[in-house]
């Protein structure tokens, strides 16, 4: 935890062990994250005289400039031992407060007890210095039934693990039946579906819709109001607290490859495995040849699967039982990334089924005397390939089509390339969607295999659970809050948020506390500053960059170090600075840092009031791109950024003084080096001429907007 | 509908054209309703989408945005960009849930005192057809429970 | 003690099966034979170039924080399994648990005795890789001096707070649970078991996660034999997997891993990569454009090399056959990364006998009757995929509890 604020918490244990008290272990822990608290640390005894010099030999390595809460006995207090320690150690010993957290016993052998109270006068003396109120649970009301769209295996297992948990069940299928036979699954998976889907029809508190629409999905994680339409045409209305989206893009032949699209030789590879169950319509389809030739092309227009694999594999393998052809397998890459597959592959050459790669250059397919040709160039053998096929069977893939995007936008969802509707985020799990109470699972949840998506579904049913509980979901409140008389209903705030968290309820906007993560874009993005983050509002966050730039000297001039505000992303940059302090990196001189709980939360007048302040530069350190764990808060971040550099540019600074960097929590090793970097970087520029020149600043000043004045509207 | 509602209307109108009609209209002592506030600016250009948003937030039951012709405008093109975010703050009221005819924009030259007679009679009768604005105070009228699909 | 649910292994699946059953108010017991938590995903590293490649290592900071402050799971680091049973409807570990030899509720972490340690080189005193937990130090019984000659305590004289005892004995519990979660993980395969491609033997070529480890801690990859960073680098994916006679079995994110560990080398240090390869698995959310984009950036050569030896000024020469009927090719490199799969954990066959269950794919673990397999103990898989696996078991776990109640 770092912040431009040099408070410390030392904490004495009162010689007990740190193990059997879980409580001061939570009141370290909250002291931790505290946002005023620069560092924590524990004493076994601060009346002893050994354990109190080793902590004065550490302290002036720590930066404790500020106040030191000190939660300890009286003892410890004026004019005891902890405060000569400190004076020993050159620091003042004014600073320290001592907040009475031990008794000492009578004799001197007995371990020190809490006082009475005394742990939760120490929070609360944290959470005063942190401006924050001792945070309460609150309930929320919320609707216990689930939406599950999709049909098949993977939408019944979200659906029977949710029911297990005794959750009402709205389930939706685009086609007539639960359990529609899904070829490419294999016989297994759709037994199993069959049976699920019978246990499920008729249960009690499952209400199934075949052939349903989804017409509209409003209002927020635990309170969605779902609109379908079901094959009558009536409309259902029901609330649900969550949505599983279980269903699979629609499926293309993609063959531009091919001459004609309509060839009786081609067929796709689901096709082929429902005519290897009814052999005479498939030699009919092989025009009653003795020794057909089949192929099984994967990876023709974009990278195959094992799921496909597996299929093709399998259809191969009945196909020669079956006839007294040839049958071949022409693969990309072979996707044998299943526990399964490498002795499948080995098993399906053996019964003598040819497998033949290409690389690069795909075949080309052309018809050809009542038949297909297959053409090209393969690349390990040298050979030329020119195959005769009577039947070509090809994988069907992902795609988008009008339909699929328009059910995507009713889920308040992007449809992305193949129908994904993730936003893919590093930072996230797959089944994670763009708006907080929708889970995706499958194929557009990005699945390559039929494991992968059970897991996905069972997982994003227990998420379901663990969001929807028993009907009244715990949270501590909101964490944003909006200035009712600031706001202007413009929605901007429901707009920008990148978890759906904001609606419009009751003539206002409503930040639902289940869905919202605090990221605070909204709060930036807000154009009237009506939102302000509940832990970090803008108030306080303009007090830490000043307080950080006070602390140093005013001298104009050269000969400086540069005076660095660094906004580390509480996600991402702060907690791999926490982790390069903790092994003992310090921050070049002259950097402050601030965490902020997003890049998404960096108001731009923030950056621009501490380049009033004097700061020479201003580095906003985020996720890198495709990482955000808010999903986009570093997106909006990089277009201020864009602004905020024109703005600077037309005041007369140097649009560079402020930058964006990336640094994701898992770099603790390049936390330090990267704080060198930026400082490098604007030590180049020179001084911030504001620090000198007071008319530079009064132009700067033009463009900000003082934290502490109302608006007015004209 | 109340018997006792009397409709306010805001009027953001430019000087050089709309002001000097309606001032016109007052010398030529032409009758219309009294329930429109004029605010004067330099020019349409000035208002904002959140000031329009703002007027329907403080209870206003219509908002009339008037400037200069089109090609007129004393300062160029200021009325042109009122025109764009007049269109596009009608489309913001329509998302929560307030009627788009609440909120018109009007070109009246300076000579065409009758016009602006004329637009605030039309705005007047609209207001009291449409009844008084959800987001007033003092009014019942509940908003609709669901808002926005995201 | 007892508890709900045991679950065996502290690494990204079984913290993440915890947390779950944690949430849902079960009382949850970790096993975790080494000091520290996280396995091997909390050794990974960003691999991001400027964009995020979705390797998926930032998942873990978030649970890691709640796993270690749930007040609903019980921890037991240093701890082994010694026996398990089913006892009724129920199961009765034996587990053993090593003494803290850093005591963690008196050390203050002052480092004095990595300073005083003579084999700190070899891993004798440790740090975790997530520096969260508690002890922050640990010693490697198998790396320490002490347990080799029996005298050495250099870092328990130096210690100010006497919290290093290498005298402190074992404890024994007997542990009590209703399910049992198995979450022991992989072990990584050995990169060169036919000592073909010079893993030992030649300078330069090291294994994966030996690059990883670099990476993690310095952000930069060096040649082993001169500190140097290499200009030419070559990947050999497959190497310990697709073998028939040892692992036949495609180890499923080596291809993913790899090709984001060459693209940050290119793209960060300036490197060139070469990548040797039979099939590329597919990896990430979007596998065609990130395909597409390692085929952009890197130079992918289709073959597996047959020979590896050592070259002048410590590079390594590579032989491998590009088509069949010509002659083998030779390539030179500064840098020969193996890149070894996943090999089930070599205590796998000792947990399916004690529960009785059926024996998984290839030495891997399968489910029985109240016991539940989270994560690779199941199989090769990546680090979000492992979370979703866990997530899949404890949902099994619960609906197996509450079929019991």
């Amino acid at each position: 935890m770092t912040t431009s604020g040099r408070t410390g918490v030392l904490l004495c244990r009162g010689g007990r062990p740190r193990r059997d008290d879980p409580e001061f272990r939570r009141l370290r822990w909250a002291a931790e994250a505290c946002p005023g608290v620069a560092g924590v640390l524990e004493v076994t005894k601060a009346c002893r005289a050994d354990d109190l010099r080793r902590l004065g030999e550490k302290l002036p390595n720590l930066g404790w400039s500020d106040e030191v809460l000190v939660g300890a006995c009286p003892l410890a207090g004026d004019p005891g031992p902890l405060r000569a320690a400190w004076r020993a150690a050159g620091m003042d010993p004014d600073r320290c407060r001592v907040v009475d957290l031990m008794q000492r016993p009578e004799h001197g052998d007995q371990a020190c007890q809490p006082g009475a109270g005394s742990l939760a006068a120490l929070a609360q003396g944290l959470a005063a210095r942190a401006g924050l109120a001792t945070p309460q649970a609150e309930e929320m009301v919320v609707s216990r039934r689930v939406l599950v769209l999709g049909e098949g295996l993977p939408a019944l297992t979200a659906a029977a693990a949710l029911v297990e948990g005794g959750h009402p069940l709205l389930l939706v299928t685009p086609g007539p039946r639960l359990a529609p036979v899904q070829p490419l699954l294999g016989p297994d998976a759709n037994a199993e579906a069959a049976e699920l889907a019978g246990r499920l029809n008729g249960l009690d508190g499952v209400e199934v819709i075949n052939q349903g629409e989804l017409l509209a999905l409003t209002g927020t994680a635990g309170r969605f109001v779902a609109r379908v339409l079901d094959r009558q045409g009536e409309l259902v209305e029901r609330e649900v607290g969550a949505v599983i989206v279980a269903g699979a893009p629609p499926q293309t032949l993609n063959l531009d490859k091919v001459d004609n699209q309509a060839n009786p030789v081609l067929l796709s590879l689901d096709e082929l495995l429902g005519l290897l169950d009814s052999p005479e319509h498939l030699r009919k389809r092989l025009a009653g040849r003795e020794q057909p030739r089949v192929g099984i092309a994967l990876g023709l227009a974009r990278e195959s699967s094992p799921l496909n694999l597996r299929a093709a594999c399998q259809a191969a393998q009945r196909l020669v039982e079956q006839f007294q052809g040839v049958v071949t397998l022409y693969l990309d890459n072979a996707k044998v990334a299943a526990l399964d597959l490498e002795e499948l592959t080995q098993n399906t050459r053996a019964m003598g089924v040819v497998f033949m790669k290409f690389s690069q250059e795909g075949p080309r397919i052309e018809a050809a005397g009542g038949g297909l040709r297959l053409t090209y160039q393969e690349e390990i053998l040298g050979l030329k390939v020119e195959d005769e096929l009577d039947l070509l069977a090809v994988e069907r893939l992902s795609s988008s089509d009008p339909a699929w995007e328009e059910m995507a936008r009713r889920l308040g969802l992007e449809s992305g390339p193949w129908g994904r509707l993730i936003p893919d985020r590093g930072a996230c799990l797959p089944t994670i969607s763009g708006r907080a109470g929708v889970w995706v699972v499958g194929a557009a949840a990005s699945a390559l295999d039929l494991a992968p998506t059970l897991s996905q579904a069972r997982q994003s049913a227990l998420a379901a659970r663990e969001l929807l509980g028993q009907g009244r979901a715990i949270h501590f409140g909101a964490k944003v809050k909006v200035d009712r008389k600031l706001c202007t209903l413009c929605l901007t705030c429901v707009r920008v948020c990148p978890r759906g968290a904001m609606t419009f309820h009751g003539r206002r906007p409503f930040s639902n506390p289940l869905a919202c993560t605090g990221c605070g874009t909204c709060a930036a993005e807000c154009p009237m500053d009506a939102i302000q983050v509940v832990d970090g509002d803008d108030r306080r966050a303009a007090a830490m960059v000043r307080a950080g730039r006070m602390a140093e000297t005013e001298t104009a001039g050269d000969g400086l170090p540069p005076l660095v505000l660094a906004l580390a992303c509480a996600n991402s940059a702060a907690l791999s600075l926490d982790k390069a302090r903790r092994a003992g990196g310090a921050p070049p001189e002259g950097v402050r840092l601030v965490r902020v709980p997003c890049a998404g939360r960096v108001d731009p007048q923030l950056v621009l009031d501490a380049l009033v302040q004097g700061y020479d530069g201003v580095a906003i350190l985020d996720c890198h791109p495709g990482a955000c764990h808010s999903l986009d808060g570093n997106t909006w971040a990089g277009l201020r950024l864009e602004n905020l550099r024109r703005l600077l540019a037309e005041a007369g600074l140097e649009p560079e003084r402020v930058s964006l960097h990336h640094l994701s929590p898992v770099a603790a090793g390049q936390a330090m080096g990267l704080l060198r970097e930026v400082r490098a970087g604007f030590a180049e520029l020179g001084p911030n001429p504001v620090r000198v020149e007071a008319q530079v600043r009064a132009m700067l000043e033009r463009f900000t907007l003082r934290m502490d004045e109302s608006y007015r509207l004209i | 509908m109340d018997a006792r509602y009397e409709p306010k209307i805001l009027a953001l109108i430019c000087t050089y054209c709309t002001y000097t009609a309606a001032d016109m209209a007052g010398s030529l002592r032409l009758q219309y309703p009294p329930n429109v506030r004029v605010v004067k600016l330099l020019c349409t250009g000035k208002v904002d989408v959140l000031h329009l948003l703002a007027a329907f937030k403080a209870g206003a039951d219509a908002v009339m945005v008037s400037g200069c012709e089109i090609g007129d405008c004393h300062f160029l093109e200021g009325n042109l960009r009122a025109k764009e975010r007049v269109a596009h703050a009608k489309e913001l009221i329509a998302e929560i849930g307030l009627e788009p005819e609440r909120l018109e924009m009007f070109h009246i030259g300076a000579s065409d005192a009758p016009q602006w007679a004329k637009a605030v009679e039309m705005m007047t009768r609209r207001a009291r057809e449409l009844g008084p604005s959800p987001l007033r105070k003092s009014e019942a009228a509940a908003m609709p429970a669901e808002g926005v699909a995201a | 003690m007892d508890c709900s649910v045991l679950v065996i292994g502290a690494g990204v699946a079984g913290i993440s099966a915890a947390l779950h059953l944690a949430d849902q108010g079960q009382a949850v017991t970790v096993v975790e034979r080494d000091d520290f938590v996280g396995g091997h995903a909390v050794r990974l590293g960003c691999k991001a170039v400027d964009d995020c490649q979705r390797c998926n290592a930032c998942l873990l900071p978030d649970r890691l924080h709640r796993f270690l402050n749930h007040p609903g799971i019980s921890l037991l680091t240093r701890s082994q399994v010694l026996a398990i049973t089913r006892a009724g409807r129920s199961f009765q570990a034996r587990v053993q648990q090593r003494p803290a030899i850093i005591d963690p509720e008196r050390c203050d972490d002052c480092g004095l005795c990595l300073e005083q340690c003579p084999a700190v080189e070899d891993g004798a005193l440790r740090r975790p890789a997530w520096a969260e937990q508690r002890p922050t130090l640990a010693v490697d019984p198998a790396a320490c001096l002490h347990f080799q000659d029996g005298r050495s305590s250099l870092c328990q004289e130096a210690c100010p707070t006497q919290a290093i005892d290498f005298g402190r004995p074992d404890r024994e519990m007997e542990i009590a649970a209703r399910a049992v979660v198995l979450a022991g993980g992989f072990t990584p395969a050995p990169p060169d078991e036919k000592d073909r491609l010079g893993h030992g033997r030649v300078p330069n070529v090291i294994a994966a996660l030996e690059l990883e480890e670099m990476l993690r801690r310095s952000g930069r990859a060096t040649r082993p034999s001169d500190g140097r960073e290499p200009q030419r680098v070559a990947f050999v994916q497959c190497a310990g997997s697709r073998q028939r006679l040892s692992r036949n079995y495609c180890s499923r994110i080596c291809c993913g891993y790899g090709l984001r560990l060459a693209r940050g080398l290119t793209q960060r240090q300036g490197a060139r990569a070469t990548v040797f390869y039979m099939d590329l698995q597919s990896s990430g959310r979007d596998p065609d454009q990130f395909l597409a984009e390692a085929k952009r950036e890197l130079e992918l050569i289709r073959a597996m090399p047959g020979d590896v030896g050592p070259g002048p000024a410590d590079t390594v020469w590579v032989e491998y056959q590009a088509r069949s009927g010509q002659p083998p090719q030779r390539r030179e490199f500064d840098l020969l990364v193996l890149n070894q799969g996943l090999a089930p954990n070599p205590d796998n066959p000792t947990f399916t006998e004690w529960l009785d269950l059926l024996p998984g794919q290839h030495g891997f673990l399968a489910e029985g009757p109240g016991v539940f397999v989270a994560g690779t103990a199941a199989g090769p898989m990546d680090v979000a995929e492992s979370v979703l696996h866990a997530g899949r078991a404890a949902q099994a776990v619960m609906e197996f509890l509450e079929d019991k109640a």
